[in-house]
Parts: C-alpha cells; sequence; structure tokens
C-alpha cells in the first residue's frame, strides 16, 4: 500500500517540475510572422487544406508562416466561444456562413473592411450571392471560401435501364418516380430522410416556391404562408401521395440506400461527393433549383475565412492573414477534391474546373440562394425544422397547424432575443 | 456435500442464464468489432453479416499509419495523464474519505454535504472560469491541465466513504485505544481492507480521464499532449463517415481500458472477513 | 520542548480537516469558484461576451422559468423538466435493479465469471457517439437488425426511435446497456465484503434465496447503495447525449430533455442567455439535492 504512495508523491514531483517546462516553438523567430489558423476539416477531406498551407508555407519561408489547428466541427463553436473573449482564440478561422452575422453581433469578429483593397479582392473574383454574404451591418467580416449546395445525385445504371432522363421538375419527378419505383425488389425512387437533410431541401423548397425565410425588419418567420404551405407540402405528397420514398427514413438511411444502389436519385450536399465515389456506384450530379417549385434556387452554405477579436491588433499578422486567404483562393481548384465548390470565379472558369466529372453540373452557382444573414435567423426559423420532421413522417399531418406551431414559436424566440 | 451440490447447482443456472442474456449484450459490440475489419464498401453497404466477407486490416493500418496523426503519440499522451491523474486521486480521495468517515470532528457532515451538494448542480458554464484560471495558472496546452482539475471530484470520495463506513467501529476503536494515530489506523487497517473499492475508485477515475474529449479539446492547441479521443476524431471527416475506420478506432481506445479491468479482476476477492483482525 | 509538542497536538485535533484539506484545496479552486461563477450568473441577465452589458435582475430568471405561464422559457422548462422527470423514474429503478442482479450471479462464480463481467462491462467504455451509431444501426426502421429480425417472425417495422412509447423504450434501453457496468462492477465490490459466514449462518436457520437477499444482502450493501441510487438519479437527470443524439428530442419534442434546453439557452440562438440556463440548472440542482436526502434517509430507515 506504501508503495504507490510514494510512485504518486515522486510523480507529483515530477509532473510540477518539468511540466514548467518550455516547449519551445520550432524556429519561429525564423519567421518574420507567424499566424495560427484553425479550421473544422477533418478527416480526408482536410488533407487538401494541409497540402495548401504546407505549399504557402513553402513559398513564403522565413517570410509568413502559417501554424493550424483541425478543429472537430461539432465542438469548434464550443471552442471559439471559450477561447475567444479571453484572447486566445486564432488570428485566422474558418466560420459557417449563417454563424457569421451573430459572432459579428457580439463583438467577436474584426472586420476586413480595411485589409480587402489591400490584396485586390473585390465583388468580381466571387460568386456575387457569397460575396454579398460576408456582409453584416455593412461591415465585412466573412471572405469566402466556397460554397457547398445541395443538388442531385443519380443513379446512372437504373436510369439508363429503364430508360428515363434526370427529372427537372416536381412533375418529372412524380413521373420518374411512377417507373424507377419498384418496392418489391427493394429499389426505390428518391429516399428522403424526414431528418437532415430535411431542413435544407424545406429551405430550397421555400425559395423555390418563391417563398421568404424571414422578415428583415421584424425577424420573425416569414414562412407560414401560402408558399410555405405548398413548399412544405410537396416534401410531405411525395413520401405519402407518391410514394417515391419508404417511410421513416431517418438520417443517413436515404444516403446508405443510395450507396448500396438501390435507389435512382439522392440529394444531398456536395460535400459528400467523395462519400458516393467511394460507393462504387456509376453515378452522375444534376442540379435541383427547379425540382420543388418554379423559381430556380439552391440552399447552399459556405465555408469563410474570419479573423477573430484579437487581444491585441497586429498590423503584420493581418498583412499575413490576407496574404494566405488570397493564396488559398487563388489556389482554390484543390479545395474542388475534397467535395467543395470554390468561391472563386476564375477557379470556376477555368478549364480544369469545368473538366471535373462531379462538380459543374452539380448546380448552377447563379442560382444559389442564401438563408437571410442574421444573428437571430436560429430563433426565428429554427423551430421549423422539428414541423418539417413531422410533416413527412406522418401521413395524416396537418401541414397549416405545423406552420402555425412553428411561428408562433419563432416569434416567441425573437421576442425572447430582441428583449422586446 | 449437500452445500457443494448447492453451489454446484446455482453455478450452473447462473451460468445459464448470464449466458443467454451475454449473447444478446454483446451483438452490438461484436458489429462494431466485425465492421472494423471490413472493408469499407462492405461497412457502407449496410449488411448484417457479423463476418466480414472481405476481412482486412486497412482500418487498423491506416489508423496507425496516418502521418497527420500520430496514433502511438496520443495513446502514450493518454496513458501519463490518466494514470498520473488516477494515481494521484486515490491518494487525495482516500485520504479525505478516511477524514470524512472515521475521523470525528466539528464540521464533518456539514462540508461532506455540501460536497455532495454542488455536485448536483450541473455546471453549464463552468468550462469559461475554468479555462481562465488555466490562463492565470499558466497551464494552458499543458500537462497539467489534463491532470489537475479533475483531483476535485467528488465522486471518489462519496464511494470511498460509504465503503469504509461499513469498517467495524470496534476494529479503528481498538486501534486508537493502543495509541495508533489516524495516519497510522489509515495506512495499516482502512486501506488494505478497502482494496477492493479503491481498485473501482482507480478504475472509474482512470476512464473518465480517458475518455475524456471536450476539456482536453478547449484546453490544448498543439499536438504536444494531444490525447487519444481528439486524435481519433480528428481522423473523421465531417459528413463522409468512413465507418470501417471509424469502428477501428473505438476498438483502439477501448482496448487499453478493457484489458485493464480484466487484470483488475484479480482483486475482486472475497474481502478478508472483518471481524477477528489483530494488528 | 512545548512548542514541538503543541504542534503534534494541533495536528492531531485537526486530524480530520488535514485529511480532507488536500482534496478541499482542489476542489476550492477547479469546483467551487465556477460552482459560485454559476450561482452569481444566474441572478444576471448576462451577457456572454460584453461586461458591460451585463444586468442584475435578482430572481427575475427563476420567476420567469418557474412562474410566467405564457412565457417560452418557462414553456421549455416545464417541458424540459417533464421529459427528465420521466427519464428518471423509468430509467433509475431498473439501472439499480439489472447490474444487481448481474452482480450476484457473477458472485457465485459460475464457468467463465470473469469473462461474463467482462462483456457486461464493456459497453460503458464507448463514447457517445459510438453508442448512439451502434444503436441507430440497430434500431433503424428500415434496415436495423432488430425489425429485421422482428420481421422474420412477422412483425411490422416499429419506429424505434421516430414514436412514442417506443422512443423512451429505446433510450432506456441504450442506457441500461451503456452504463450499468459501472453499477455492477461496485455492487460487485460491495458483495465481496458481505461476510460468508453470515450466509452460511442463515442457510443453517433454513433461509430461502429471497430471505437472504432481504435479510443479509441488502442490508449488507446499505451504504453503497446510497452511492449507488443518489449517483444513478443524478446521472439520470443530467442525461443528455442520448436523447440529443439518438431522438434529437423528438418526436415533437417529447424526449426533449431539460438539459437538452439549458445547452440550447446558454449557448444558441441571436442571443444566448446562460442566467436563464444556470437559473434552470440551479432549479434541477435543488430538486437533486431534496430527492437525494430523501433517498438517503428511506434506504437508511430500511436498514
Amino acid at each position: 500500500m506504501k508503495r504507490w504512495m510514494i510512485v504518486s508523491l515522486v510523480l507529483l514531483s515530477v509532473l510540477t517540475l518539468t511540466a514548467c517546462n518550455d516547449n519551445g516553438n520550432d524556429n519561429d523567430d525564423d519567421y518574420l510572422v507567424t499566424i495560427t489558423f484553425w479550421n473544422i476539416f477533418t478527416g480526408p477531406d482536410g488533407q487538401e487544406m494541409v497540402n495548401m498551407i504546407d505549399d504557402f508555407n513553402a513559398e513564403n519561408e522565413g517570410v509568413y508562416r502559417v501554424n493550424t489547428q483541425t478543429i472537430p466541427a461539432n465542438d469548434f463553436y464550443d471552442k471559439l466561444n471559450t477561447v475567444v473573449p479571453q484572447g486566445q482564440g486564432p488570428d485566422v478561422a474558418i466560420m459557417h456562413l449563417d454563424r457569421i452575422a451573430r459572432y459579428a453581433q457580439l463583438g467577436l469578429l474584426t472586420s476586413f473592411d480595411d485589409l480587402v483593397e489591400d490584396i485586390e479582392l473585390n465583388e468580381e473574383d466571387y460568386i456575387s450571392a457569397v460575396w454579398d454574404a460576408g456582409i453584416y451591418d455593412s461591415k465585412r467580416y466573412g471572405i469566402p471560401l466556397d460554397v457547398h449546395p445541395i443538388g442531385l445525385y443519380y443513379n446512372k445504371d437504373i436510369l439508363d435501364e429503364y430508360d428515363v432522363e434526370v427529372p427537372t421538375t416536381t412533375a418529372e419527378l412524380i413521373a420518374a418516380c411512377d417507373i424507377l419505383n419498384d418496392p418489391s425488389i427493394d429499389q426505390w425512387c428518391l429516399p428522403l430522410s424526414n431528418v437532415w437533410p430535411s431542413q435544407l431541401l424545406f429551405q430550397a423548397s421555400l425559395f423555390q416556391h418563391d417563398g421568404q425565410d424571414m422578415f428583415t425588419d421584424t425577424m420573425y418567420p416569414a414562412y407560414n404562408t401560402q408558399e410555405g404551405y405548398d413548399a412544405l407540402n410537396v416534401l410531405h405528397e411525395l413520401i405519402y401521395t407518391h410514394g417515391v420514398s419508404p417511410e421513416n427514413v431517418t438520417v443517413d438511411e436515404d444516403l446508405a440506400i443510395f450507396r448500396q444502389g438501390r435507389a435512382a436519385f439522392h440529394i444531398n450536399g456536395i460535400w459528400m461527393l467523395n462519400g458516393i465515389i467511394d460507393s462504387g456506384v456509376n453515378f452522375g450530379t444534376a442540379s435541383i433549383e427547379t425540382l420543388f417549385g418554379d423559381t430556380p434556387a439552391i440552399w447552399a452554405g459556405s465555408h469563410n475565412f474570419v479573423m477573430p477579436r484579437p487581444a491585441k491588433v497586429n498590423e503584420d499578422k493581418q498583412e499575413a492573414i490576407m496574404a494566405f486567404i488570397s493564396y488559398v483562393s487563388e489556389n482554390s481548384l484543390r479545395w474542388a477534391n475534397a467535395g467543395q465548390i470554390p468561391a472563386n470565379l476564375t477557379v470556376l472558369e477555368s478549364q480544369e474546373y469545368l473538366d471535373l466529372p462531379y462538380h459543374s453540373t452539380f448546380a448552377n452557382v447563379d442560382h444559389i440562394v442564401f438563408p437571410t444573414i442574421s444573428p437571430y435567423f436560429q430563433d426565428s426559423f429554427e423551430p421549423v425544422f422539428s414541423r418539417v420532421t413531422e410533416a413527412m413522417s406522418m401521413g395524416n399531418a396537418d401541414i397549416q397547424a405545423l406552420l402555425d406551431e412553428a411561428e408562433t414559436e419563432g416569434q416567441q424566440r425573437v421576442d425572447e432575443a430582441l428583449g422586446n | 456435500m449437500a452445500l457443494r451440490k448447492i453451489e454446484q447447482r446455482k453455478k450452473r443456472i447462473s451460468f445459464t442464464i448470464l449466458s443467454i442474456i451475454s449473447v444478446l449484450w454483446i451483438i452490438p459490440v461484436m458489429w462494431v468489432i466485425s465492421t472494423s475489419f471490413k472493408t469499407e464498401q462492405e461497412a457502407v453497404s449496410g449488411g448484417i453479416n457479423l463476418i466480414p466477407n472481405d476481412f482486412t486490416l486497412d482500418s487498423y493500418r491506416f489508423i496507425f499509419n496516418d502521418t497527420n496523426n500520430n496514433i502511438l503519440h496520443y495513446i502514450k499522451n493518454s496513458l501519463i495523464a490518466a494514470s498520473s491523474h488516477t494515481l494521484l486521486y486515490l491518494l487525495i480521495a482516500s485520504l479525505a474519505a478516511y477524514g470524512y468517515a472515521i475521523v470525528r470532528w466539528k464540521f464533518r457532515d456539514v462540508m461532506f454535504w455540501f460536497l455532495i451538494s454542488t455536485m448536483m448542480i450541473p455546471n453549464v458554464m463552468n468550462l469559461i472560469p475554468l479555462y481562465s484560471i488555466m490562463i492565470q495558472f499558466g497551464w494552458l496546452d499543458k500537462l497539467q491541465a489534463l491532470v489537475v482539475p479533475g483531483l476535485g471530484g467528488v465522486f471518489g470520495i462519496f464511494l470511498l466513504r460509504q465503503f469504509f463506513l461499513g469498517i467495524p467501529k470496534d476494529l479503528i476503536e481498538s486501534a486508537r485505544i493502543d495509541g495508533a494515530s489516524h495516519i497510522q489506523i489509515y495506512l495499516r487497517i482502512v486501506l488494505p481492507l478497502a482494496k477492493p473499492a479503491l481498485i473501482v475508485v482507480g478504475l472509474f477515475s482512470f476512464m473518465g480521464n480517458w475518455n475524456d474529449y471536450l476539456w482536453p479539446l478547449i484546453v490544448l492547441n498543439g499536438d504536444t499532449y494531444r490525447t487519444l479521443p481528439i486524435g481519433l476524431a480528428l481522423m473523421q471527416g465531417n459528413y463522409n463517415i468512413y465507418y470501417s475506420r471509424l469502428m477501428a478506432a473505438t476498438v483502439v481506445s477501448i482496448v487499453p481500458v478493457l484489458a485493464m479491468f480484466m487484470v483488475a479482476q484479480r482483486f475482486f476477492i472475497r474481502g478478508i472477513t472483518m471481524t477477528g483482525i489483530k494488528n | 520542548m512545548s512548542t514541538k509538542r503543541s504542534v503534534t497536538d494541533v495536528l492531531k485535533k485537526n486530524a480530520g480537516a488535514l485529511f480532507v484539506a488536500p482534496h478541499f484545496l482542489i476542489f476550492a479552486t477547479f469546483f467551487i469558484i465556477p460552482f459560485f461563477y454559476g450561482l452569481v450568473i444566474s441572478l444576471y441577465d448576462w451577457h456572454m461576451f460584453f461586461p458591460e452589458m451585463r444586468e442584475f435582475v435578482g430572481f427575475a430568471n427563476f420567476r420567469r422559468i418557474l412562474f410566467e405561464t405564457d412565457h417560452i422559457y418557462h414553456e421549455y422548462f416545464i417541458n424540459g423538466l417533464k421529459n427528465t422527470f420521466t427519464f428518471v423514474i423509468l430509467s433509475v429503478p431498473f439501472l439499480v435493479a439489472i447490474p444487481l442482479m448481474f452482480a450476484i450471479l457473477i458472485n457465485v462464480e459460475p464457468k467463465g465469471y470473469k469473462v461474463f463481467r467482462g462483456i457486461f462491462f464493456l459497453p460503458s467504455l464507448l463514447s457517445i457517439t459510438t453508442l448512439v451509431l451502434i444503436w441507430r444501426w440497430v434500431l433503424n426502421t428500415n434496415v436495423g437488425i432488430l425489425n429485421l429480425t422482428l420481421s422474420e417472425v412477422g412483425f411490422d417495422n416499429i419506429p424505434w426511435l421516430a414514436e412514442q412509447p417506443f422512443a423512451w423504450t429505446s433510450l432506456i434501453v441504450m442506457t441500461i446497456w451503456w452504463t450499468i457496468g459501472g453499477n455492477m462492477v461496485i455492487f460487485t465490490a460491495s458483495l465481496k465484503e458481505i461476510p460468508q459466514s453470515l450466509y452460511e449462518a442463515a442457510e443453517v436457520d433454513g433461509a430461502n434465496i429471497v430471505q437472504k437477499f432481504f435479510s443479509i444482502t441488502l442490508p449488507g450493501m446499505r451504504n453503497q447503495l446510497v452511492y449507488i441510487t443518489i449517483m444513478t438519479t443524478l446521472a439520470s437527470f443530467n442525461v443528455f447525449g442520448q436523447p440529443q443524439l439518438a431522438t434529437g428530442g423528438g418526436p415533437s419534442e417529447s424526449t426533449k430533455v431539460l438539459m437538452m434546453y439549458i445547452r440550447e439557452i446558454a449557448f444558441g440562438g441571436g442571443r444566448p442567455n446562460p442566467g436563464i440556463a444556470t437559473a434552470m440548472a440551479i432549479c434541477l440542482g435543488v430538486i437533486m439535492i431534496f430527492i437525494s436526502v430523501f433517498q438517503s434517509r428511506v434506504i437508511k430507515r430500511l436498514g
């Protein structure tokens, strides 16, 4: 018994003594400026980013150095929330577009306004929707890296076998499914998950019906309208009236069915591209821009560069940050290989990009519609997501009642957030 | 003789019941293990076969060969952090439990229930002040941040106190009358008798530290002290789940603690009966 | 001469305090400070990032969640509390009885008992994400092995995670599978402390299994039972990962437990409200304290 106590005491002293040692940064004094960059690109997807950073460091040896840290996406914002207010945040980071307004309003981000001119980045270089979306309160807080829209994956073998063309409207989809749906051989037309990514499909459908997600003056939900009703009803009817999908499909099950070659169509983001390539299915991609309604609209998210508020502003670091951002932007063709669509127009118009087999057909970037950029988007719009799930998981769902419920809750949450 | 037969019958009945339950119990774990040995294509295809059609070590090779994430380094870090934490905690918690269970002093019970009560309130916001303390102590990105804060945990004290309460009071009393100091009683009587309890606390303490994910994620920045759960999470993409690799990662993170548990079972021996111990 | 004696005397007089001091020092630094931090926040309209915007509101947060019936935070609090209570009431009895049963069966030491123990303990080593991944695979409505097996014997597909009462059932079963390892180990250790001679004497007197259980085993484990019931109840009150990841709080927020609301309110939305969130947490804590005191009294009385 006494032995492990002695061991503990020895350990305790060893701990306190050795851990006081400074680790010593490796050769950072050789560089003019070192900046820290935090991103969420874990796993194989992140490899491209790591390569780009290594190349940037090699090209700027002795001048700039980027130290990167990858943090799993699910916990990234928890970490930011904890460290940025205490001055321990990174110099530059990746943030999802829909979070920027909130973090900007909370005062946790530094604006790019003065710096953008220095490196000749302007709206002509980028897809206009995503360039505009990085602005909050007339200041620029985000510089886009990519856009990731949702689109249609289709099984070429199944379509060829039944001689069906890729549908572009709801009517065409229903007609195609009449032919392609065959539960007896366990073959489905378009399995639809009633949880993720149903929220994204609903938003796309809403915009395709010319609906609106939230009012920018009151911040209240704006989807409890005829357009919103139609938008949700389309999804409900696809499952329960037209039977294009099995019932009660949950997250990743729709993906699994497609990957197993038992579905003709699958709707998901471009981020799933590599996963579907790996499945071995012979597939193609197409846009969903009028699949639910008449107005062309595609839901997309976007990864942006942001600058968390530092403890002290450092102009040298800002120079390095801008150099890094423009480097990555110019080379973002490589980023396409990670299952993303680069936001840089020059890249999008290049022959190498157009030659990529799946990217250019996936979405018409001119029809990308982002959700309203507002710190209150989550409060106003999020309550509808659980109702979308209900509408898509219950055959006798009362769509109007669900929208009413969601709107009420959204209004209450907005009131609370605005301090009404 | 009759007693023997009853013993045998008990064992047979128990064996039967346990076998049936454990077969069902282990199926999900078998899926984890079997998926880790499947090719990614087979893992994705969602088949329910427990035996891989195409046995492969690819996923394990990926984990151990990933140049961006040195898995062995992370395992080492986790071992160091968890072991130091556990040893220190056993020391501190057993001392405190002795103070709350055996020694009679004025504020003993008030203090003890204060400790328990603070445990009851979910600590929603505690990351922020804890992080701030780490900054002030200069422990950001250091080993102390992984080892020390958890030493304030109350569960071990609670558990050990309950076990210490079961030690016959006359044992302690007679030792006191013989002039033994509390430290001597602690070392020579209480600790030896509480071995199984200490093993349990040690096991839980090790597991808690080994599996801790969010705190090391927040408090560590670089690779130097990075622990296993974080390292494994970094190997996963955000959307493209590589099931086979994910399961292999799970197996890798379970094996050390499971091995420890199987070894620790040696100490779950029938305790020396409390009556009639002479010092 | 006299000073030396008085130092040892002081040490001896305050032996209790000295034994608990090392832990208490660490506890004070790393637990009490955040604890009071949380208490203070609950009395404020607390802005996470801008100290100058924080406003002292006294007990307004508590009044709001407890009494303002048309306010959305009150609705969230009541729904969350209701669901958390449901989970506690449904789960705790199983989480105490089942590991006890396993511990007793294994204590008989049949062949391979160490392996059995390992098997029941294994799930507790898994992370929450792995747990939910596994159980979503088992419980998937269309392709899960449970429904596939059931359909072989003629049952329809049951939506285990999408409809009540299956959603609660699933959450409880997966929690049992995941967590009983810990309690089983503690019961095992405490069973070992009960002298074999007591059982032998009882058998001589002709006691059967049930009588032995209630008059020897249970009383012999009284101290550890206090620990286990309090800690298991505490864990169930704090449940978060399983409903969050497996059912998402659904269907229709019927499994959305209080911890889920607390986290959302503390960190989410256009204006995170840590004041309300901590007030909810404190209310939950106070309830737990009362229940724990009650539980420990009941167990002591049963002894």
